[in-house]
């Protein structure tokens, strides 16, 4: 036994400093160091520096861009696909989680599990599946509508397509979040409104969807956000045929489209759209937590279901529908255009695999996949340990929980593109680091960046079930900080931080915004090889919708692996 | 082994100031001596174990294991360095280790000598008796094997001194009550210094050697179970272990010889004479009468004994409260309430009634 010395001497804090029990604290610190420091070469790189004989951001060029009825523009078309998908997402979500959960529907079982599959089509696989259904001139929908009646059904190249598109690609998360509300409704509510004399429908409408709102308006916001901040869908339905614009596509486009990058126009852009965002997530926050203090989830409250008598082959029609929008349609498109032998022969019902073929021919491809494959599994792993160590911070020490919070939280209000073009100017200001240039390394710290928020917030759930006591009487055992927490709390957080790593490797495998401006010759990812293709040629489809087959392939196996090995044995505590 | 608390204070620090956790509390626990800290929650008890435990910094006071300061405000052996066992009220068992390795465990950390320590854990688990558990996750458990599971590996390493907050207050009543006497004998048999924690009054009569009554962060009284009972210094300690009749009363005349003094206790407009007994001149400035229910008896019940002058009232029986082994009744001197407590329900509701009190069962407290 011996006194620790006061801690009041200097000699002993260096002493307590040193201890490991900080470490988490540290690598917090360190985590934060690097964002703030990324912030700071994005407006310094764009305001000071530019590139060449370019100029930084003057003020005359800050006029010229913020005050243009073109930006005005762009911010519309941001804004509204944020809230229309949103909108769409969280009505869908609600609809379809309550015939699943509280009426007698036929294969609500099945309906239940297959509702998570649209997760594993990377959203550029997406946007290459609804462009092979509802393009104009070459989406089989369309071309049959075209050839039978004369008109074309749907334009997916417009701001109602890419809303479509995104609106009813939410389902999955929009079920996630809404499914437990749902199952908390207290039934006597629903059970009331049918005794006073509504019938279901009455019910359903007067009822069942003002209890709702609270979590649809969570999936409203949280659908809101991502569309924000989304580049795939806007870049492939809008940007790149020209006409609607989104601040993410936006930035691309003055950086990658034009003959010489306009840099600080891209900062100012930039600015601009990190100000929405901030604006989004700040209204989430607050209107959230004002939810929980309203919402009454009693636990345990008795299931009841509603007889759906004849109408049960409606709901079946609905749910069918609203999972065919989501998955089966970009789906069975992309599956058609991958297997066709030319662009418009999808009715003569020729297939091949000669796209795949092409696709294998191309020199690149097996580093491109190793690339991604690298880069995905690296920034799975450091997220997971950046979120396992920040959950830490903001749980375990009494002094730094708003610290841990605000380095978690803070990094929503960045939309990918942004943490690209932020990283981009850090990797090239920093010295000695500009090296790194091309490599995976930027690719890595983008991902990591973007996939961090939610990752610290799986882990944070899972390790606020664990009691200090556990940790309590671990040292009371005599066992160290480092013994503790290698022993008892990693084991206990396996799960969390398993789902984390998963999380973030299915995450970043999909991600193409975080990434688009940081790649070059040397470092290319199959989404952004899949852009690059349909960009140069857009005739090359069916061997974009092959390429599009192989990354959903890839992705899936990854979620199978999530479902099946993710959750821990033993998640809660004693 | 000892330990010693002198002068604890901890203060809970927020943004809005300090709550005075623990307030100025000193004690000593005598080697194999069962010491409890008891006291309503909020008192402090907690607080002050998980002081000796080395889980909380204090604010001033030194906390001694074996002559050995382990605790002062500046500086602080950790919990991994202090010869202590620790029995949480939750248990506190890893739920990914099986018991055996939860014990496994405790005896790596602590240095066990690595050949002796599966025989270490038979052992204690011979101790607890379940021998059969040790390959079974906590879960696997019901909470009473929990709970032996959780002083198995307390013990295990052979600490100096044992600490245990509410370890029985998760367990239903048949269980707790079968609990405790296990745990005495597991206690008898491992002979240590056990601090033990509870707001159960019952549970601390039947198990300790000595308890400190802790009222509010404060030291409320000392002593044994049956000091505490029959010799209350304080209304606060006479009503929280058992039942109190506590009236507020001025004094008329002090008989020093007999220590003695003669009361008025008025309620409404009801005045009373009571002749009481005090054990400290200081209370009479300020003193409340304390009569334990079964101390005041109904008429019928002197059984022909002298009938008294003094401490004889003319009442009637507000209430019956049948509760099997004994009854209490409420009643009513006037506007002044008496409870009694009857082995047998002799009283009816309604009913008039005499009670009576030896002066010797009137006890003079502090009001404080």
């Amino acid at each position: 036994m011996s006194l620790e010395r006061d801690e009041r001497t200097v000699r002993s804090r260096a002493v307590e400093l040193a201890n490991p029990r900080w470490i988490p604290l540290y690598v917090t610190l360190l985590f934060l160091g690097i964002f703030l420091a990324t912030v700071v070469a994005l407006f310094a790189g764009s305001t000071i520096f530019g590139v060449g004989n370019q100029e930084g951001i003057t003020l005359e060029l800050a006029r010229e861009v913020l005050l243009s009825w073109e930006l005005a523009r762009i911010v519309f078309d941001t804004v509204a696909i944020g809230v229309g998908a949103g909108a769409i997402s969280a009505f869908i979500g609600a609809v379809y989680a309550w015939l699943v959960i509280r009426t007698d529907m036929p294969f609500k079982r099945a309906f239940r599990v297959m509702v998570i599959l649209p997760l594993s089509m990377p959203f550029i696989v997406k946007g290459i599946g609804w462009i092979s259904v509802l393009s104009p001139q070459i989406g089989i929908v369309n071309v049959f509508f075209k050839n039978t009646f004369g008109f074309v059904l749907f334009d997916i190249y417009s701001l109602w397509g890419i809303i479509m598109a995104i609106g009813f690609g939410g389902l999955p998360l929009a079920f996630l979040i809404t499914e437990p509300a749902v199952r908390s409704i207290d039934p006597s509510l629903e059970e009331g409104s049918r005794i006073a004399g509504r019938g279901l429908l009455g019910t359903f409408f007067r009822v069942t969807l003002p209890l709702l709102f609270p979590a649809m308006f969570s999936t409203f916001m949280l659908v809101l956000i991502f569309a924000l901040g989304n580049f795939d869908y806007p870049f492939l339905l809008g940007s790149a045929q020209g006409g609607i614009d989104t601040l993410a596509t936006e930035i691309f486009q003055v950086v990658r489209g034009s003959p010489v990058p306009k840099y600080n126009v891209a900062g100012l852009y930039s600015i601009v759209y990190v100000l929405i965002a901030f604006v989004a997530i700040t209204v989430y926050w607050v209107t959230t937590r004002k939810t929980h203090k309203y919402q009454t989830v009693s636990g345990g409250s008795r299931q009841t279901v509603h007889q759906l008598g004849k109408w049960k082959y409606l709901a079946v029609a609905i749910c069918l529908f609203l999972w065919g929008m989501s998955f089966i349609a970009p789906f069975a498109g992309m599956l058609f255009m991958s297997l066709t032998p030319r662009i418009g022969a999808l009715f003569s019902l020729e297939f091949t695999l000669a796209n795949y073929a092409q696709l294998f021919s191309i020199p690149t491809l097996r580093s491109v996949v190793v690339n991604t494959v690298a880069a995905g599994f690296v920034a799975g792993l450091l997220t997971a340990l950046f979120a396992t160590f920040i959950a830490y911070t903001s749980l375990k020490y009494d002094r730094f929980t708003g610290l841990g919070d605000y380095v978690s939280t803070i990094p929503l209000g960045f939309p990918p593109i942004v943490y690209g073009l932020a990283i981009f100017w850090l990797v090239l200001m920093l010295p000695g680091v500009s090296t790194l240039y091309g490599t995976l390394a930027p690719l890595v710290l983008a991902l990591v960046f973007t996939r961090l928020p939610h990752g610290t917030r799986m882990v944070t759930s899972n390790l606020i079930q664990i009691s200090d006591e556990l940790e309590e009487a671990s040292s009371i055992s005599g066992a160290s900080w480092s013994t503790t927490f290698r022993k008892v709390i990693v084991p206990l957080i396996r799960g969390g931080v398993t789902n984390t790593f998963l999380y973030s490797f299915i995450g970043s495998m999909r991600e193409l915004g975080a990434v688009v401006l940081l790649i070059t010759a040397g470092n290319n990812v199959l989404t952004n090889l899949l852009l690059q293709m349909y960009n140069q040629d857009a005739g090359a489809l069916p061997v974009v919708a092959a390429g599009s087959m192989m990354l959903f392939l890839m992705v899936l196996s990854i979620v199978l692996v999530y479902e099946f090995a993710g959750a821990g044995k033993y998640t809660a505590g004693a | 082994m000892t330990v010693t608390v002198e002068n604890l204070t901890k203060i809970y620090r927020s943004d809005g100031g300090g709550v005075v956790a623990v307030d100025d509390v000193s004690f000593e626990a005598d080697q194999g001596e069962l010491f409890t800290l008891l006291g309503p929650s909020g008192c402090g008890k907690t607080t002050t174990l998980r002081s000796i435990a080395g889980l909380e910094r204090i604010d001033e006071g030194t906390i001694t294991i074996d002559g050995e300061t382990v605790a002062t405000p500046g500086a602080s052996v950790k919990p991994e360095n202090r010869d202590i066992g620790l029995v949480f009220q939750s248990y506190a068992l890893w739920p990914h280790m099986t018991a055996r390795e939860n014990i496994l465990y405790a005896l790596k950390a602590r240095d066990w000598p690595k050949d002796d320590r599966d025989s270490r854990i038979e052992e204690v688990l011979d101790l607890i008796s379940l021998p059969e558990m040790g390959d079974r996750y906590p879960s696997e458990l019901s909470g009473g094997q929990q709970q032996r599971i959780a002083f198995a590996r307390a013990v295990a390493y052979e600490p100096s001194v044992l600490l245990m907050d509410e370890p029985l207050s998760n367990l239903d009543f048949k269980q707790r009550r079968r609990m405790r006497r296990l745990l005495l004998e597991m206690l008898d048999e491992v002979g240590i210094t056990t601090i033990y924690v509870t707001h159960d009054q019952e549970e601390a009569f039947e198990i300790s050697d000595e308890t400190l009554v802790l009222n509010q962060g404060e030291e409320a009284q000392q002593g044994t179970p049956q000091q505490l009972y029959e010799h209350p210094q304080t209304p606060f300690v006479a009503s929280f272990l058992g039942e109190a009749n506590l009236f507020p009363a001025s004094v008329d005349a002090v008989d020093r010889a007999d220590r003695r003094a003669r009361c008025t206790v008025s309620e409404g407009s009801t005045r009373i004479e009571m002749e009481c007994t005090y054990r400290d001149e200081s209370v009479l400035s300020n003193p409340t009468v304390v009569i334990r229910p079964e101390d005041i008896y109904p008429e019928a019940r002197t059984d022909g004994a002298a009938v008294r002058e003094t401490n004889r009232w003319s009442g009637t029986v507000d209430h019956r409260f049948y509760r099997g082994s004994f009854t209490q009744n409420l009643v009513d001197v006037g506007d002044i309430q008496f409870k009694i407590k009857t082995d047998k329900p002799v009283l009816d509701e309604g009913e008039d009634v005499a009670i009576a009190v030896d002066p010797g069962d009137a006890l003079l407290v502090s009001s404080g």
